[in-house]
């Protein structure tokens, strides 16, 4: 079928290959190619949680609706099916002809309970005796049970064990042994120079007997199920929104099974009460059910990429860099009056951003901080921050975004930390998701009111701040704080959104905004001007900016754009999109800016944004938009932007079906340089630190007398 | 950071209008700090059911709570005078007008004035005045401002910068898209049935301004400055008659849903556009007028910035009052000369004394009025003509006075001769203690300069004052003998000496 675009589900698999694909590199250290191994295969399960839960459920309910390619839900699932399939056999390939060998050449070996030496094999069964033994609770099932029984619910994400055991009449049952997600899934024994790796489902195979001491176990195998987490709040009508979000996590444990992974050499027996508890079937290509060669749940590899002593195994570590932007002498509020700052992490670090908090939080001229948290870092400073504001007696508003995806337990319980500390807490907005990244303090500055502001791309979240790629804007322009104070008094209920004079926000105004800008560039294009739109986004899947790209395009609108993830856009075709270019960088940090370029006739405009060109952050998201006003702010963006094109080693180009290409420096005669966007931004980072320290060097600052 | 912090000097007005309730949050320097607005169906409440619904009013309570909390945050103590906040005079329409007010001033803690014709005129006057500042040439003209409100239409006719009429129309917003509701038919004749229905109201406004000559029409309200961009040109701002009758009919002709998503706006507000917009378009097309304006200025943010300035009336707008006070005075034939003689001895006295009674400008505006006015009983009959002033201040507009203060002046004239006020007197039974008391002490000032004036031959026109702790020395330059003042003082200077405790001496001096 001929279509103007891609699915997005096929092109988020091929993103998911892109990582993939970094694990596949020979010139990468070991371990940091089974940490993309592992981040594949995490990817794959939240991609199966809510994409194919999706799906199923739509499936379920006899959907005959169509994506933008005119493939219906059913159409969908098998594509999907055909393409993880292969994905599938690429992980098993990789992890066993190359990365166990490799491994097993630095001496990490996966080794069976058989092959260990004696007195390890003791101290393994008296770990497993007071540490295990008391977690376990075997559930028996009766394949030939009557409909009313019921059949137990089993966790999902977790290996569970499977078990078929015989008592000395001869008659047989199966057991079912879930394996608690506290139990660690892989115990390591040093011995010598090697490290001898044994997984949980080994382990407690080996002894599940003593947990049946009348029956003997004939058969066993294993198997893990994803389910459909895809349940979501549909808060319009809800009274109570942080109970009904307790259900929601509640419902989502017993909700369907939409994927079920099972080793190669499964029993017939086992696999038909294995698929019978699980409501799948094998024969069904809607229900998923994976045949694994090798170990299942690869996202526990993570562990093993950050393995202690192995550091040999692993690149070097890039540290964030102090941005020179700040001096610990003077204040934050100081720094930024006076100028606009970007900061650009994890290249610059992230701490000038809490410090902003924890200063205002004891600052005796501030009055009120707002701000929406989506996803915040365990142990959060921001957190503890926010609660000794409340503490010393300023306002405190937090917009706490429950509804967001993975992280509704966690932020149900920041809420509730928070509201007891006395800070006035908003649940998100109705129908939205508020996905901005906004930070207001306002503060009393000889009897006036002066508004401190911090924009950014990524969460507050100190953690993911250290490999995710962000941008961050502080500024105290007063068009922006005002803008910001309408923002809050908007979401927080108490005014409705009236025009903003800097800020763009969405559902409202960023996507009529963006098509306009791209279809000025077109215009300008059209009447022979040189018109260019440069965007890094995460994913473009909006049909109507996607169709106002291939206007601009045809129009002669040079478009470059770096898109991590999703890409709805058929590239390289000549009639659609032959002024289009697309690259993906994945690479040590995941890319997760948003910044945009329009050309302008030469007055180029830069924006940074929170939101992705995605239809749900359009339309369904609360987000913003933010115009970039400092030259030098400017300066810098375009030249990240420009920068990720020049990529020839961690980039990718997207070609017309979808799939991608990696880029290499040319052979040819221009005997082109290597060149790495992140390596690069890391050394900018540093270089501009060690001008700064050099600086500090030669001249001192006396502390005096306040 | 060790300073010492000192307080925000901010101010705050809130607005509870037809269609939404608005705050705006100012410091010293007018600058705005916080702009407010939510939406309510106060309107189309009080249109439909005569009462304002139990949801509208818990709606009203969280956006007042809520704007309360802004002002918490940013140090406002809402009892402070700095606080203001009215609500539209439709309320006088809802049948539970009194149990809402009081939901609100309990809830909000914060005292809710309602806004009368009078004081909504003066607040369009302003923001007229301004807008007739801001174009040049405009004071060679005469134009014609028409606010089309939810309830009633008010109309200011100025002649080259001087206001020479002004009235107030029941064609409302809300009214006519009632009116529309209640005889609906189906939506292709809907559109027609609301130029009709407006059409029909038209008549006494015609009649009243087709004998004007005028070149320049000026809408202003809420709603047709929404529309401003859509209509007029960008850098007039004017756009010609037969241009917003063509706007008018596709704007009219569009559905809610259009009309939200065209324009970016609410429902409440969306509703009532096409009311708003036929309004001002059969006015327009009624009086033929081919220059229409419209502000580009936010019109609720405007006009909460002259909640805050009201009291602090400017000159001009005085002076306006005053004009429209004594065109009264004169279409009762009173007698001009007695009149202005009594005016000028009441203002000195009252800001000779100032000290002593500690009057507001407000009062000295009162004064005034009720001075010029205070013999216009005398069209009735001379017997009892000040309970016939009385009523007939009572009954009749002074341009920019509420209802309360026209009240007020009608008490005041009433006791410039006779009885003094007792709480026999209804009206003045009515009023509350201070308020009394302010109709006591301007009303004794009045008294003294009627007496001073007792010859109504202007004698009196020189005249110091000298205040002991017990007596007030009036001394009369010129006059000889002062025997017919001193003998008017007897009956008259009784008020006076009740409230402040003081005799008038009368001097002759020569």
């Amino acid at each position: 079928m001929h279509t103007h675009y891609i699915n997005r589900e096929l092109s988020w698999i091929e993103f998911n290959q892109r990582v993939l694909s970094e694990a596949q590199r020979n010139d990468l250290p070991l371990l940091e190619r089974v940490k993309f191994l592992a981040i594949a295969a995490s990817n794959l399960d939240e991609f199966f949680q809510v994409r194919v839960g999706g799906l199923s459920a739509q499936f379920m309910a006899g959907s005959q609706q169509t994506d933008i390619t005119g493939l219906t839900t059913s159409q969908q699932l098998s594509s999907i099916r055909a393409r993880i399939c292969q994905m599938y056999q690429d992980f098993s390939e990789l992890l066993e002809n190359e990365l166990i060998p490799k491994l097993i050449k630095k001496k990490i070996y996966f080794t069976s309970l058989t092959e260990i030496s004696h007195s390890h094999r003791v101290d393994l069964t008296e770990k497993f005796h007071h540490t295990i033994f008391p977690l376990l609770t075997p559930l028996g099932f009766d394949i030939d049970a009557d409909e009313n029984e019921t059949i137990p619910a089993l966790p999902a994400h977790q290996i569970t064990i499977t078990l078929k055991l015989q008592d000395a009449d001869q008659n047989t049952r199966i057991v079912f042994l879930p394996i608690p997600s506290i139990v660690d899934r892989f115990h390591y024994i040093h011995d010598d120079k090697s490290l001898h790796i044994i997984t949980a489902e080994e382990l407690i195979s080996n002894h599940a007997h003593t947990l049946f001491p009348d029956e003997t176990i004939i058969d066993s195998s294993h198997f893990r199920i994803t389910r459909n987490e895809d349940i979501v709040l549909h808060d319009q009508d809800a009274m109570d929104i942080a109970g009904e979000m307790k259900d929601i996590l509640n419902q989502r444990k017993f909700s369907k099974a939409i994927r079920l992974e099972i080793p190669v050499n499964i029993s017939d027996e086992l696999l038909q009460n294995t698929c019978s508890v699980t409501h799948t079937n094998e024969n069904t290509e809607e229900d998923h059910v994976y045949r694994i060669q090798g170990i299942i749940n690869l996202a526990d590899f993570m562990s093993i990429a950050f393995l202690h002593g192995y550091d040999n195994l692993r690149d070097p570590e890039w540290k964030s860099q102090p941005s020179p932007a700040f001096s610990s002498g003077k204040s934050m509020f100081e720094t930024i009056a006076e100028n606009d700052i970007l900061l650009y992490h994890p290249y610059e670090s992230f701490e000038p951003v809490i410090r902003l908090i924890e200063e205002a939080s004891t600052d005796p001229s501030t009055l009120a901080i707002k701000q929406v948290l989506y996803r915040t870092a365990n142990d959060s400073r921001i957190i503890d921050a926010l609660i000794r504001a409340a503490q010393n007696g300023k306002q405190v508003t937090v917009l706490v975004e429950l509804k967001a995806r993975f992280d509704e337990a966690r932020n149900l319980q920041r809420a509730n930390e928070l509201q007891s500390a006395g800070v006035q807490i908003v649940y998100g907005v109705k129908n939205l998701k508020t996905h901005a990244k906004i930070l207001l303090i306002v503060r009393n500055e000889n009897s006036n009111i002066k508004r401190y502001l911090h924009l950014g791309t990524g969460n507050y979240n100190e953690s993911t701040a250290k490999i995710y790629t962000d941008a961050s804007y502080l500024t105290a322009r007063n068009s922006y704080g005002a803008d910001a104070s309408v923002f809050f008094n908007a979401i927080t209920g108490r005014s409705k959104l009236t025009a903003l004079k800097k800020l763009i926000p969405a559902p409202t105004e960023m996507k009529r905004s963006l098509i306009s800008k791209i279809g000025r560039e077109a215009k300008r294009a059209k009447q022979g001007e040189p018109a260019q739109i440069i965007a890094k986004i995460n994913s473009l899947q909006d049909q109507d900016i996607i169709d106002a790209l291939y206007a601009a395009s045809a129009a002669g609108v040079k478009i470059q754009l770096n898109i991590r993830g999703i890409c709805c856009l058929k590239t390289q075709d000549k009639k659609l999109s032959k002024n289009i270019e697309v690259i993906s960088i994945i690479d040590r940090y995941l890319e997760h800016a948003r910044i945009f370029y329009f050309h302008k006739g030469g007055k180029p405009e830069l924006f940074i944004a929170s939101a992705d060109w995605m239809t749900r952050n359009l339309e369904k998201r609360v987000e913003l938009m933010i115009p970039i006003e400092d030259a030098k702010a400017k300066k810098r963006l375009t030249e990240i932007l420009k920068t990720a094109f020049d990529d020839n080693q961690n980039a990718h180009i997207i070609q017309a079906d979808g799939t991608s290409l990696r880029k290499y420096p040319a052979k040819d005669k221009t005997k082109q340089k290597k060149s790495r966007l992140q390596e690069s931004l890391q050394e900018a980072a540093e270089k501009a630190t060690k001008a700064n320290t050099y600086l500090k060097s030669t001249t001192f600052e006396p502390h005096t007398p306040t | 950071m060790d300073s010492i912090l000192t307080p925000l000097k901010l101010k705050a007005a809130i607005h509870i209008g037809a269609s939404s309730i608005s705050c705006l949050i100012s410091n010293e320097a007018g600058d705005q700090i916080e702009y407010l607005e939510k939406s309510t169906s106060l309107a189309h409440d009080i249109f439909s059911k005569k009462e304002i619904s139990k949801a509208t009013i818990k709606n009203c309570v969280a956006i007042l709570n809520g704007y309360n909390a802004i002002l918490q945050e940013l140090g406002i103590n809402s009892q402070d005078p700095n606080v203001r906040i009215v609500a539209t005079n439709l309320l006088s329409e809802a049948s539970n007008k009194d149990i809402f007010i009081n939901r609100l001033q309990i809830s909000s803690n914060i005292t809710v004035e309602v806004l009368d014709d009078g004081e909504m005129t003066r607040l369009i006057y302003m923001k007229t005045r301004r807008r007739l500042q801001d174009t040049a040439g405009i004071d060679q003209y005469n134009t014609l401002v028409v606010h089309a409100g939810p309830g009633n239409t008010r109309t200011l006719f100025f002649k080259q910068d001087k206001i020479e009429s002004y009235k107030s129309y029941r064609i409302g917003i809300y009214r006519a898209s009632q009116a529309v509701r209640n005889n609906f038919t189906d939506d292709n004749q809907t559109n027609q049935f609301l130029y009709d229905h407006i059409n029909s109201q038209l008549d006494t406004l015609i009649e009243d301004f087709q004998e004007e000559d005028f070149q320049e029409i000026i809408f202003i309200g809420h709603e047709v400055q929404l529309l401003q961009p859509q209509i007029v040109s960008s850098k007039t701002s004017q756009c010609s008659l037969s241009k917003l009758l063509k706007i008018s009919d596709s704007i009219i002709s569009m559905d809610d849903d259009d009309i939200v998503s065209h324009f970016n706006i609410d429902y409440h507000t969306a509703e009532a556009i096409p009311p708003a917009l036929a309004i001002n378009t059969c006015i327009a097309k009624a009086l033929n007028i081919n220059k229409i304006n419209i502000p580009s200025t936010h019109y609720e943010r405007e006009l909460l910035r002259d909640i805050h300035l009201s009291h602090e009336s400017s000159a001009s707008f005085t002076e306006e009052v005053t004009a429209s006070a004594w065109q009264l005075a004169k279409k009762c034939r009173i007698n001009k000369k007695h009149a202005k003689q009594v005016t000028a001895t009441a203002l000195f006295l009252f800001d000779q004394l100032i000290d002593l009674h500690e009057l507001d400008p407000q009062a000295r505006l009162l004064l005034h009025c009720a001075t010029l006015l205070h013999e216009c009983g005398g069209f009735i009959s001379d017997a009892s003509h000040h309970k016939h002033s009385q009523y007939i201040i009572q009954h009749s507009d002074i341009f920019g006075l509420s209802q309360s203060d026209i009240n007020l002046v009608a008490l005041i004239a009433r006791y410039h001769r006779n009885s003094p006020p007792k709480s026999t007197h209804s009206i003045y039974r009515d009023l509350d203690t201070l308020q009394q008391m302010r109709v006591s002490k301007i009303a004794s000032l009045l008294r003294i300069a009627d007496a001073l004036d007792r010859s109504h031959a202007a004698r009196a026109e020189n005249i110091t004052l000298n205040l002991t702790p017990e007596i007030l020395n009036i001394h009369l330059t010129d006059i000889t003998d002062a025997t017919v003042e001193r003998s008017a003082m007897k009956s008259k200077g009784d008020l006076f000496h009740n409230i402040f405790g003081l005799e008038i001496h009368l001097h002759e001096e020569q």
